[in-house]
């Protein structure tokens, strides 16, 4: 089901980016599809409009997927219909040692703790969209390491670090990657591999 | 470069040589040879100089032959089989793989930023994310494919071009048509880039000649005709739709917008300007006449550009 963000969730979501990346803003509006999946809508089409086709027909996409957003860890970016739902035992319970004083700085806390990373994880498209806001939590690539990524192999390094990590080879960028004590693990979508090393980076 | 021979069917011949007459030779000569390999610069994403530069240093020789339209290139080197899919650079949707021909109707509608326009039978996504490139993702483009299947590789492609303005919609075209005119829409442009018997893509696609038939034709010409139809009512007056077809059969192409001029009083036919090589639509075809304005029309053969062949004609509603 198709959900567009009102501007308190939009402000949540930019204040995870935030605290994660450094991006002080979203250019354009924030719809979520499915349970996690967030995307991006730069197109001028009221709220109405949409709810209007999608009464017309099915209704696939939306903008561009631009990251995904583990919510359910963190209670202040649920909806209130998912939050009850929670509530009611349904979801996996928070599990991340998360303060309430800590809880409105997703993606920071994290990475000075020992659970895995929280937050918000930039696609290959979101990472692109918001490349010239990005100011932290990045990882530069080196030319083997790039073919490596975009092989879909996670790269056995010690990041120093527990976060959601921008990876970038140059002036590309190449989504995000989780970092965790010993390896950068990967989330490259299959079709967006390179399956030839003769032709890659 | 010289392509394994087509085999073409009897009729088909008859049918090229009537609509050609003495350029048929030239028809043939042009279906053993292999056609211009193009892509067109993805500038969501990258400029294109930087494309340019990028792919020179991988050794490609690229040329830019449309003055006006630099993103288009033409790859002269020799690749490897499905090399031009397989780059990092295509990976991250820094450029589409498309044929020079099936750039041009985009190029036709000239869709602007903040504009709302429907591309109605949208799927693999090349027109689609050409035009969003164009509308540089502001306005709105909702782009429809009733099949499921090919609406996932519409909505793959569109996610990496990086198009961020559109609405993807899976209904048969002329029922989302009609319910979107009983709800008010109204666009500025429309895309219908229409399903057809593919005649134009031989080379690319020689299983269209197996499937070839006469009957085909018609039957294709009718859902043509009910597409463009309800389409017709989405326009605000001034707007305009762009018909195109890959194919040379008349019945899909000239006959199609001559039932529209009969049928609906309030669009003309718009002259065109295209960039590169081509003919003027034919105004008799068998017992037929057109209406005279379809001479305004654009075929493009095969051995104009050595591309795909195409039919592409842009209509104004001025009433």
């Amino acid at each position: 089901m198709i959900r567009l963000f009102n501007s308190k969730e939009t402000r949540e979501v930019l204040r995870a980016l935030r605290d994660q990346f450094g991006i002080q803003e979203i250019p354009g509006r924030i719809i979520k599809l499915g349970e996690e999946k967030l995307f991006l809508f730069t197109g001028d089409a009221t709220e109405e409009e949409i709810q209007k086709l999608e009464r017309i027909a099915p209704v696939e996409r939306l903008g561009v997927y631009f990251a995904k957003q583990n919510l359910l860890r963190v209670p202040h970016l649920l909806h209130p219909d998912e939050k009850s739902k929670q509530n009611q035992g349904s979801a996996p319970p928070i599990d991340v040692k998360v303060s309430k004083s800590s809880a409105s700085r997703v993606g920071v806390k994290a990475s000075e703790s020992s659970a895995p990373p929280i937050g918000i994880r930039l696609s290959i498209e979101g990472s692109q969209i918001l490349k010239n806001q990005i100011k932290k939590n990045t990882f530069e690539l080196d030319e083997k390491q790039a073919e490596e990524w975009m092989s879909g192999r996670e790269l056995n390094i010690r990041p120093g670090t527990r976060a959601f990590l921008v990876m970038k080879y140059k002036n590309d960028f190449l989504g995000c990657g989780k970092a965790s004590e010993e390896k950068i693990s990967n989330f490259i979508p299959k079709m967006r591999r390179l399956k030839n090393r003769d032709t890659g980076v | 470069m010289k392509m394994e021979k087509i085999i073409l069917k009897q009729k088909f011949e008859e049918r090229m040589k009537l609509l050609l007459g003495n350029e048929f030779g030239e028809f043939m000569e042009s279906l053993e040879k292999e056609p211009l390999v193009s892509i067109r610069a993805n500038e969501l994403k990258i400029s294109v100089s930087e494309l340019k530069k990028r792919l020179e240093e991988k050794g490609w020789k690229i040329s830019q032959p449309v003055k006006e339209h630099p993103e288009i290139f033409v790859i002269a080197s020799q690749l490897a089989p499905g090399e031009l899919g397989r780059t990092l650079e295509h990976l991250l949707g820094y450029y589409y793989v498309q044929e020079i021909s099936s750039m041009l109707p985009a190029i036709v509608l000239n869709p602007r930023p903040g504009e709302r326009v429907l591309d109605l039978c949208a799927s693999p996504g090349s027109k689609t994310t050409q035009i969003a490139s164009m509308m540089k993702n502001k306005g709105t483009v909702i782009a429809n494919e009733p099949d499921f299947r090919r609406m996932k590789i519409l909505s793959s492609n569109l996610e990496r071009c990086g198009v961020s303005n559109s609405i993807i919609t899976r209904k048969e075209g002329s029922r989302l048509c009609d319910e979107l005119h009983e709800n008010g829409f109204v666009f500025d442009k429309i895309l219908i880039d229409a399903p057809c018997s593919g005649e134009g893509t031989l080379r690319t696609n020689p299983k269209t000649m197996k499937m070839w038939n006469a009957n085909g034709m018609k039957k294709m010409s009718f859902i043509q005709k009910r597409l463009l139809s309800s389409a017709i009512k989405l326009l605000r007056i001034g707007g305009e739709i762009v018909y195109s077809t890959c194919t040379f059969a008349p019945e899909e192409d000239e006959e199609v917008v001559d039932f529209m001029l009969e049928r609906f009083p309030e669009i003309k036919v718009e002259k065109i300007l295209i960039p590169i090589d081509h003919h003027p639509g034919i105004l008799k075809w068998q017992n037929k006449e057109y209406d005279e304005e379809l001479k305004h029309s654009c075929r493009i053969f095969p051995f104009d550009n050595n591309t795909e062949g195409f039919f592409i004609t842009k209509l104004r509603k001025v009433k």
